[in-house]
């Protein structure tokens, strides 16, 4: 057995221990031995060194196979029909990217911990220096509302999926969250309606032309805000994490990319050899400074290149990814996505009411699990 | 063939005939089947089995109708019906209307007649996800030129995001289609008002009759079969909207206006729920086929007298 197939099978075994509702796998998974082992011990210590980041590394691997054009081709070719999981193995974390909240420096005078605060901040800052919009984020029907919703609820102290893996986003935190992104919008106006059609790019538009005294959004818009040619917002603007709840904790919803071989590559240690390079301080740290992405080497937060590269602290940086919530580990996270896409968009355009909108896409996420057989009825 | 045929050679002949026919018809016959036969039978089949790519380990069960019990029993199915429906009778409606008046003007210029066509057929021209992303950004809440409009004339007291109003996006939708078909309808009705005997309207005026009865009792009831095949074809093809909407509203806010091509689609392509939306381009199907088929015998019986 050549240390690829142990690679493999580590990769396997450890994937197929995560149970639905997302619980750390058994401890049986011990990393093989051989020329890989490094590698092994590798994925364990990406960042950050809690089983959060497995979970959320698994949670990509298991969309990854959700992917559409994945699937879809493997099952055109037959390559690997139906049960995909040994198809690819998964090796590495390879960008982590947080929501942050960017805010305006010469228009408030530290960032806002609570959501009360932000609207009384944000509306205070608009009647006096008047730029048009107040806080922004991305809250057309897609991914991206969802992420930012799982900001809401996180720091309202809600949860996606419950402890027995059923959908829980109707609790009273969940319907406080909704209903505050809501209010946000109709009652304090300080979110403009237009985001409900907007994406993470229109954000960046209307917060790097000046529009906007706040933006949720993701790291990759900080060199591009900070760019003198570019922006009329540069050195006018710092990140911190999105605010949360009185009483509540705030939360950066996860995200990032990963390196994944392909079990059936004809060229293994060529793939291998790339990840390795791709993955490397050096590597991770280039990215860091050309695209903005948050390496996930933790040992690199302590450099000081870093520092030089993100143009945020990386001491606050890491605390926001200590706090990141993943999202949840379904290998139908796709489907229960899109139903409460729909969902919060129609409380959010005020079709529904957050309460019922919320109670519609509980019930519907829920008959999605006992109908893929991943909880019970 | 005529149960009366003489016997003897003339049968031969005829056998011969009918054999000779069907081998030149094989070809596209066995295209047809090949084609359109095949697939239908194998969404037909698909629709009658639970296959679910996101969970593949559900299998591939035969599961009867249960697709179809549950597509009509979904709520988000029956409102993609009522969506549709909607868009089709507005946006069909305003189009026979518009390309009416539009086939009048064309028949009846006498300059720049050529000119007049061509400028007349450029939406038709143009690809509908171009025109979409076009409407799109002329319907934008911030920088849409038809925002600038309506506030500087004091129609509206501030801008109005359109595209995330569950009424009012059917506006841009309903504009776009109707700006994009509408030349496609003149045309036919062009081609239909060019067929009238220009003497019928000579002898009504000699009998007294106003340009309003002479429209309304010549030139419409002889107009009718192309107004029959016009909305034949823009109501097949409205039923089967996609693209326009698609780029316009991807069916939101919600689903306020999703059809059931976008549904089917959502389904199909991103749900990866084979079986299931296999079952709804079953129903869609058979919706279309129904009404395709009621509009050809309503259309052939109108020719047909007109041809009398």
């Amino acid at each position: 057995m050549n240390a690829y197939t142990a690679l493999t099978q580590h990769a396997v075994r450890w994937l197929r221990n995560l149970s639905p509702a997302g619980q750390p796998p058994g401890g049986d998974a011990a990393p093989p031995r051989g020329e890989y082992a490094s590698t092994i011990a590798d994925i364990d210590h990406t960042f950050p060194a809690s089983t959060n980041t497995r979970l959320a590394a698994a949670v990509r691997l298991v969309s990854c196979f959700a992917a559409a054009h994945i699937v879809l081709q493997l099952y055109l070719t037959q390559q690997q029909p139906y049960w995909l999981l040994p198809a690819l193995i998964f090796l590495f974390l390879f960008t982590v990217y947080v929501g942050l909240l960017y805010w305006r420096t010469d228009l408030l005078d530290h960032a806002p911990s609570t959501f009360d605060e932000l609207s009384t901040a944000v509306a205070r800052a608009r009647r006096e220096h008047g730029p048009p919009f107040g806080l922004v984020w991305s809250g057309a029907r897609y991914e991206g509302l969802v992420t930012v919703f799982l900001e809401y609820l996180h720091g309202f102290g809600g949860r996606f999926l419950d402890a027995t893996g059923h959908a829980a986003v109707d609790s009273d935190a969940g319907i406080r969250a909704l209903t505050a992104m809501r209010d946000s919008i109709y009652r304090d106006l300080i979110v403009p309606r237009d985001v409900l059609a907007w994406q993470e790019e229109q954000t960046r538009f209307a917060f790097q032309s000046g529009r906007a005294v706040a933006m949720r959004n993701w790291p990759y818009a900080h060199p591009l805000l900070a760019d003198r040619a570019a922006s009329q917002v540069a050195e006018k603007f710092a990140v911190a994490l999105m605010p949360h709840a009185r009483g509540g904790r705030s939360a950066a919803t996860l995200g990032g990319q990963q390196l994944a071989i392909n079990a059936r590559s004809r060229r293994p240690d060529a793939a291998y050899a790339l990840v390795k390079h791709l993955t490397s301080p050096e590597e991770m740290l280039e990215r860091a400074r050309v695209a903005g992405e948050y390496p996930a080497r933790p040992a690199l937060y302590d450099r000081d290149e870093l520092a030089a590269a993100i143009a945020a602290s990386p001491a606050q940086i890491r605390r926001v990814i200590e706090q990141a919530v993943p999202r949840p580990v379904t290998p139908v996270y796709a489907e229960l996505s899109e139903l409460l896409q729909v969902q919060l968009h129609r409380a959010l355009t005020r079709q529904r009411e957050p309460a019922d909108a919320l109670h519609d896409a509980a019930n519907a996420m829920n008959a999605l699990l006992v109908r893929a057989r991943l909880v019970a009825e | 063939m005529s149960p009366a045929a003489p016997a003897g050679n003339a049968a031969r002949v005829d056998v011969e005939d009918t054999r000779l026919a069907w081998g030149l018809l094989s070809p596209t016959v066995v295209v047809l089947a090949l084609v359109v036969g095949f697939p239908l039978a194998w969404t037909l089949w698909e629709s009658l089995h639970v296959h679910d790519l996101r969970m593949p380990w559900l299998g591939y069960p035969f599961a009867g109708l249960a697709n179809y019990r549950d597509a009509v029993a979904d709520p988000r199915f029956r409102a993609a019906i009522a969506h549709t429906a909607f868009f089709a009778a507005v946006s069909v409606s305003l189009e026979l209307v518009g390309g009416l008046a539009l086939a009048l003007t064309m028949h009846h210029a006498t300059r720049g007649r050529a000119l007049l066509r061509v400028l007349v057929l450029l939406p038709w021209a143009i690809p509908t996800a171009v025109s979409g992303l076009l409407w799109r950004f002329l319907f934008d809440g911030q920088a849409g030129i038809v925002n600038a409009i309506f506030v500087g004339a004091h129609l509206l007291d501030r801008s109005h995001v359109w595209l995330v109003d569950p009424t009012m996006a059917w506006v841009p939708i309903i504009t776009a289609d109707v700006w994009k078909s509408t030349p496609f309808v003149a045309l036919l009705l062009l081609a239909g008002l060019q067929s009238v005997d220009e003497s019928l309207y000579d002898a009504a005026r000699i009998d007294g009759a106003g340009p309003w009865r002479q429209f309304v009792e010549i030139t419409l009831p002889l107009l009718m079969p192309a107004v029959v095949v016009a909305a034949a074809f823009r109501a097949l093809d409205a039923f089967r909207v996609f693209d326009l909407i698609y780029v316009l509203t991807g069916g939101g806010p919600g689903t306020a206006t999703e059809s059931v091509s976008l549904y089917t689609f959502s389904a199909l392509l991103q749900r990866l729920r084979f079986g299931y939306a296999s079952a709804l381009s079953v129903i869609a199907f058979a919706a279309t086929f129904v009404l395709g088929l009621v509009y050809v015998r309503f259309a052939g019986k109108h020719l047909l007298r007109v041809d009398r």
